[in-house]
């Protein structure tokens, strides 16, 4: 077998099959894909510390074909991204890709789901969060109104807000969208 | 549907679908997945206990007419090739003639219910292979078969959809954390995407604006408003009656000429008369013409009934399955009475074969036209029809103009997944008069998924309305459930109670199909005939239903209870959260006083 340069040690590999969804050959695919981003700066063999503190921009990162087109892209690079700035290690990006993943319980997407739409990131989702959800979603250059927004915002709160506090927290969120049929399938990234 | 995950052709195209045109799309496309193993799974068990074991026993079989004793007509002989002077040109469509219409060489051949004879085939040394049993026991066990695979999702949906009222409890919070598909990689798509959400949340709102006006209506408006919607209901049921009626018109005038012209069909001497080809498929391109014609008329009823957009499309939904149901309802009765009555006078006298008609083989005759005449018709609107128009369009329409609907022409999902009903439906009616039907059915879904496959590549766009995969596969569900209730209804009809041919098919003899069984029952021994009867028995069929529908009271009242339940326990919750306020700001009040003191 020759040539052929090993990308992860086995302890590595086994530390990331128990860790995340993934098996053997989706986590070296995942590197390919990590490293055809910027092939000068990731080596092809990674350390220990090279999966943690080397990162790459989100700028480079939004390039990517499965996160170009989410409106929740900056979101979803924040939330993941271990030092908060959005720039994500291999560590980072795997953990992404496994939470979106098939294979992961819909309980663990909901908790991630949660920390996305909190754009804010004070712990719940205020009426100012769901404003921006719903502009994002709709942008269009004949958008919704902010009268419809509102009622829009308003209805939402209607409907899940259990205790009336005026914000959704994490176990309302939970409640209301768990059982929604198409959650798991729609919060679903392939790569 | 994760019962056969093992099987799964076409994984990568379904991927790309997903991400190119959302989950909802791909949705029908494992829809059409899950309907081509069904009905392999059909096919495999009509060839391997019907059409082998004929084919290879019927040439080892001496006594071919053994029967209960009674009297039963030779069976009517192949047709004979023409001659041998004849061009080949002429031969090949001929053949192509009958192979389409299911006359001729077809009809004398293991594809239709008259060529079987009720024979006891040998099998092994000393076994039997009892044909008359063998035939029907095969078509109740797949319908049993596909019954219990649509259970499973339709059980799970129902809980889903139904249980806790959840469609319109959380359509908003619904629209707003889960309809954004992740999987999208196209800026096109995502861009449509915004646009179906936006309409989507238009719609809901909308919808609530529709409640609260509801809600305010005085009485006179509500008479009004009642009135107004008997009016376009009797209006439906009277478009409906009458294309029952044309149906009826049609296939009686379609039986009238095949009567008259006996001698003729079959033959190869008729080619220059296109016109038998044309009224031998007379009643299917009647029926695929309502079909396509009527649910335009009932677009246009139901703006007078003031709906919310929503219930709009739900009724219209139900009155276009209606229409399909009750057209073929109407086409398998109208042939059932009109061939009952010439075949009752029918008997097996010297030149008894031009007297006893094989009636089952007409039906099975017309079902199998149906069927090739919806598969004919996919591929001409797609391949003749839409990507013609789109590849002149396109070139010259501007995206934002109005003829973008003819460019590019929007993915019709609830069409599609209705047609895929229909097909099913067709098989499961017909497969007792056809047997190869399913063979067709399962060629037909490999057709229609590239056929769709390509007008997705090639023009079509995603639709514009948000549709979830779970919307389109209870919906694909709950319609073919009804619509296999509505195909077993006939043939259970047929089975008790109509009359088998005496010149064809493997139950001639035999007063109904059903009493092969009966007497094949007559002969076992006593202990395990009288189980048998109890269970068909009064006394055993009363205190089952009863048990049922003590069962289903008793569910019902414990959801019912589960509801109270949640809304006492909601308002307990909310009762707490009032409490953490009032203590929070007695705290801060108290705190503040130690602050002053």
């Amino acid at each position: 077998m020759g040539n052929k340069v090993a990308t992860f040690t086995e302890q590595q590999l086994e530390d990331y099959q128990d860790t995340t969804f993934f098996g053997r050959k989706e986590i070296l695919r995942v590197h390919r894909r990590f490293r055809e981003l910027q092939p000068e700066l990731v080596p092809r063999t990674m350390s220990l510390e090279a999966t943690r503190d080397l990162r790459l921009p989100k700028s480079l990162i939004n390039t990517l074909p499965e996160l170009k087109e989410n409106p929740f892209r900056d979101r979803i690079l924040k939330v993941f991204s271990s030092n908060g700035s959005g720039d994500l290690s291999f560590d980072d990006f795997l953990d992404l890709l496994s939470v979106f993943s098939e294979h992961a319980p819909r309980e663990l997407k909901l908790h991630y789901a949660f920390r996305i739409y909190d754009m804010d990131g004070d712990g719940v989702v205020g009426p100012g969060d769901l404003k921006a959800v719903i502009g994002r979603l709709c942008q269009h250059e004949r958008g919704l109104t902010p009268a419809e927004i509102d009622a829009v915002v308003e209805q939402i709160l209607d409907e899940a807000d259990v205790d009336c506090d005026g914000h959704l927290t994490a176990m309302e969120f939970s409640h209301v969208v768990a059982r929604a049929p198409d959650f798991v399938q729609t919060f679903h990234i392939r790569i | 549907m994760q019962i056969f995950s093992f099987f799964s052709p076409w994984k990568q195209t379904i991927r790309s679908i997903e991400a190119n045109f959302g989950t909802g799309v791909a949705s029908y496309f494992l829809l059409i997945r899950w309907q081509l193993l069904l009905n392999f799974l059909i096919t495999l068990f009509t060839v391997t206990l019907i059409l082998v074991p004929w084919e290879v026993g019927q040439v080892s079989c001496e006594n071919l007419n053994l029967t209960l004793g009674q009297a039963s007509c030779e069976n009517k002989n192949r047709t004979d090739f023409p001659d041998v002077d004849k061009p080949v040109l002429y031969f090949v469509i001929f053949l192509f003639c009958d192979t389409v219409q299911g006359t001729g060489w077809l009809e004398f051949t293991v594809a239709f219910y008259g060529y079987y004879q009720p024979a006891f085939l040998p099998w092994g040394d000393d076994k039997v292979y009892n044909f008359a049993l063998a035939y029907q026991l095969v078509v109740y066990f797949v319908l049993l078969f596909s019954l219990v695979c649509m259970a499973k999702s339709v059980a799970t949906g129902f809980k889903d959809n139904i249980g806790l009222g959840r469609s319109w409890l959380h359509q908003f919070s619904d629209l707003a954390f889960t309809s954004w598909d992740y999987c999208i990689d196209s800026a096109k798509v995502a861009q449509l995407k915004k646009k179906a959400i936006l309409h989507a949340f238009r719609v809901a709102l909308a919808d609530k604006d529709y409640a609260n006006e509801k809600a305010g209506r005085n009485m006179r408006e509500k008479i009004n408003l009642f009135f107004l919607r008997l009016a376009v209901n009797i209006l439906v049921m009277g478009t409906l009656s009458l294309a029952a009626y044309i149906i009826y018109l049609v296939t009686t005038f379609s039986e009238m000429y095949r009567n008259e012209l006996d001698q003729g069909i079959g033959s190869f001497k008729n080619v220059e008369d296109f016109r038998i080809l044309m009224i031998g498929f007379l009643p299917s391109i009647v029926i695929t013409a309502l079909n396509f014609l009527v649910p335009m008329l009932f677009r246009a009823f139901v703006r007078f009934e003031r709906f919310s957009a929503t219930f709009e499309i739900k009724i219209t939904l139900a009155r276009t399955v209606l229409l399909r149901l009750a057209s073929l309802l109407v086409l398998v009765l109208t042939l059932y009475s009109s061939l009952q009555k010439s075949g009752l006078n029918s008997s097996c006298d010297s030149d008894g074969l031009k007297h006893a008609p094989c009636w089952e083989t007409y039906v099975g005759q017309q079902l199998y036209r149906l069927c090739i005449f919806d598969v004919f018709v996919t591929l001409f609107i797609t391949l003749l029809i839409e990507f013609p128009l789109s590849l002149i369009f396109r070139r010259s329409v501007l995206p934002t103009s109005r003829l973008n609907c003819i460019a590019n022409p929007e993915f019709n999902l609830v069409g599609s997944t209705l047609d895929m009903v229909y097909s099913q439906s067709i098989c499961w009616l017909g497969m007792f008069y056809c047997p190869v039907l399913p063979i067709i059915t399962t060629v037909k879904c490999v057709i229609v998924f590239y056929v769709k496959y390509f007008s997705l590549l090639v023009y079509s766009c995603p639709p514009s309305r948000v549709y979830g995969a779970s919307s389109s596969t209870s919906l694909f569900m709950n319609v073919l459930l009804v619509s296999f209730i509505s195909c077993v209804l006939p043939l259970g009809y047929h089975v008790t109670s109509l009359r088998p041919s005496v010149s064809c098919g493997p139950f001639r003899g035999f007063d109904t199909v059903w009493s092969a069984i009966s007497s094949e029952v007559e002969t076992l021994s006593d202990t395990l005939k009288n189980i048998l009867f109890f269970f068909g028995s009064a006394g055993f069929f009363v205190p089952a239903i009863l048990i049922l529908l003590v069962a289903l009271y008793y569910y019902r009242s414990k959801a019912v209870a589960n509801r109270a339940v949640v809304e006492s326990l909601t308002s307990q919750l909310i009762l707490e959260a009032e409490d953490k306020q009032f203590l929070i700001t007695r705290l801060t009040a108290v705190g503040k006083q130690q602050l002053h003191v």
